[in-house]
């Protein structure tokens, strides 16, 4: 339960470790393997700790110098990229399910019961998480395929303003509004 | 409701966007496609509020000071399917946790049921209550979840343990007209042998001494000193300039657990008994006698927590107009304070005989921190200090210094029925 996040933070570590000393001009790497290390100490606060605001500024810091070597140096190339950001995305799913979970299994000697009811809870909500976090892979990709075609035809900044502020209301509503209600009857 | 996750998300989302526009790019507006279809895949699977019945049960009710409690919730599912939902039974501070966990995530079934225990051990005196249980259904995302609050309350009164002192002397000094205990240097009805006399028609037969009878040629009946009760009131300095030590084991808890064992021990002697508790308001018991006074006592002293600016002489009015004269008092203070001093004066002034049973600040201090050589000297003057005190005091009234590491028995070793202050 704690070993799955933590190889996945390490896999993400090494990756961006990788571009930044590949991709990025020793210059930069003055100031992304600072980052690097500090991120690496908030994960291993978050370990001891088991604090959501130690992993969130673990992943924010590995997030930065990631798309900002791809931003400035490397250049854009959206599959990579995408994959990266899904992988983080996976990241804080499997932090907060250990979070949830790790305490619990922390205290449950000797109640065979509810011990696998536990572990039939536990085995779907990572199911779920894992297949919804591929299903937004795959339908990132799609969608990406797709995205060319409409945005292409916009030429002027004034159409490429609209359509920017348009997103930003869709996911500002996606963020708050409410989920569907569920069905009656 | 959302969680701090998907704003998150949503900031990600928007700063790809913006950066896009800022840089005329649009392959960077792809980044944004994953937060926008996850938050939108979340959105389409709502998460139902929990709708749940819930039992809580405890081992027992009253217990005392490090005494274990096994709490069994059990929770019934009355709503739709839960996917995942978390169930906190909410603990007070002062208890801790032994065994098990007051926390558990499940899924449930419409319907269904499920139950889990934990132990908690109170580290401190005091009324309790565990709950409410809080129930926090959330989605496989985790951008979303609901709470429900169940406010169901269990009640756990914690006694402080009770010391054995039956060997300690401590008794009420005078006595009063009820048969009791204490030797009353008047002849009554009582054990101890107390003088001869003529035999007076109606004297019980066992009571006349043939050996004298056969000296002096006539009858002659013993008389035995008089057993009586008394009255004693046990005043606790609950004060916060009272305080010093971590609440487990501050001055007040120690003070508590004082009174609880003098109150017992003079009960048994079937002498009347009161309490006054000086904290954020003056609260006494009168005196009276018998088990149900000791958990009168008892209830009064769980409820003490240390706190309140009041003049301590207060304590002085209270046991002039609302206590028998002449009774016992038997003051139970860490005497940090010039007024604590003045108030044992006062008292003895107005002819209540006084006994104070003092936990040492000095002791308490001094366990809190490791040995220091600096530390060492420090020790010593406070020490110095503190001897001083309670030397000035012994010309009132009865002193014990108590070191509340050592049991209260072996510090009332020295306490006598008459002390020699008088």
């Amino acid at each position: 339960m704690r070993a799955a996040p933590l190889a996945l933070f390490a896999g993400l570590l090494t990756w961006t470790a990788m571009d930044l000393a590949r991709r990025a001009p020793p210059t930069a790497w003055a100031g992304g393997a600072p980052l690097l290390v500090v991120a690496t100490a908030f994960e291993a606060r978050a370990l001891r700790t088991a604090e959501p605001a130690s992993q969130r500024a673990a992943r924010g810091l590995l997030g930065i110098v990631y798309f900002g070597v791809r931003l400035l140096w490397a250049g854009v190339d959206p599959l990579p990229m995408i994959a990266f950001l899904v992988l983080l995305m996976a990241l804080a799913s499997l932090q907060g399910l250990e979070r949830t979970f790790a305490p619990v299994y922390g205290a449950m000697a000797g109640d065979p019961g509810v011990l696998a009811k536990v572990d039939a809870a536990a085995i779907a909500a990572y199911t779920r998480a894992l297949a919804l976090i591929a299903f937004t892979f795959v339908a990132s990709l799609l969608l990406a395929l797709l995205v060319p075609f409409a945005v292409l035809q916009i030429t002027d900044l004034v159409a490429a303003t609209g359509l920017a502020l348009a997103l930003l209301l869709v996911i500002a509503w996606l963020a708050l509004a409410p989920s569907t209600p569920p069905r009656r009857g | 409701m959302r969680t701090s996750l998907a704003s998150w998300l949503a900031g990600v989302a928007g700063t790809f966007v913006a950066i896009s526009l800022l840089f005329l790019n649009w392959r960077i507006l792809l980044l944004a496609l994953p937060p926008i279809v996850y938050l939108a895949l979340a959105g389409l699977r709502p998460v139902p509020a929990p709708v749940l019945d819930v039992a809580r049960q405890a081992s027992r009710d009253r217990l005392s000071v490090g005494q274990e409690v096994l709490v069994t919730v059990r929770v019934a599912n009355r709503g739709p399917r839960l996917e995942l939902v978390e169930l906190h039974d909410e603990v007070p501070r002062e208890l801790v946790v032994s065994k098990g966990r007051p926390h558990l995530a499940v899924a449930l079934d419409a319907g269904e049921e499920v139950s889990f225990s934990y132990t908690v051990s109170p580290r401190v005196k005091g009324v309790y209550r565990l709950g409410p249980l809080v129930a926090r259904s959330s989605a496989a995302s985790g951008l979303e979840v609901e709470e429900a609050v169940v406010p169901l309350r269990t009640t756990l009164s914690v006694a402080p343990r009770l010391e054995d002192v039956r060997r300690a002397k401590v008794q009420p000094r005078r006595t009063r007209l009820w048969v009791g205990q204490i030797a009353s240097r008047t002849i009554g009805p009582g054990t101890e042998f107390w003088g001869l006399r003529e035999y007076a028609p109606g004297d019980e037969t066992r009571r006349i001494n043939w050996k004298a009878s056969a000296r002096f040629d006539r009858l002659i009946s013993n008389e035995l000193e008089g057993e009586r009760s008394g009255d004693a009131v046990i005043v606790v300095d609950a004060r916060h300039e009272a305080l010093v030590g971590p609440l487990p084991s501050s001055t007040t808890e120690h003070g508590v657990r004082a009174a609880l064992a003098l109150a017992s021990k003079i009960l048994e002697g079937r002498n009347r008994v009161g309490l006054v508790v000086q904290r954020e308001v003056l609260d006494w018991v009168y005196p009276a006698f018998g088990r149900k006074q000791l958990y009168r006592i008892l209830d009064a002293l769980i409820r003490v927590r240390p706190g309140g600016e009041w003049p301590f002489d207060h304590v002085v009015w209270v046991l002039e107009r609302f206590f028998p004269r002449n009774c016992q008092v038997i003051l139970i203070s860490p005497l940090l304070d010039r007024e604590a001093v003045d108030t044992v004066a006062d008292l003895a002034a107005r002819g209540f005989p006084v006994t104070i049973v003092s936990p040492s600040p000095v002791e308490i201090e001094r366990a809190m921190y490791a040995d220091d050589p600096t530390l060492q000297v420090a020790y010593r003057l406070l020490r110095m200090e503190r001897e001083n005190a309670v030397s000035a005091l012994r010309r009132f009234a009865d002193v014990v210094d108590w070191d509340p590491r050592e049991p209260l028995a072996a510090a009332l070793k020295g306490v006598t029925r008459w002390p020699r202050h008088r």
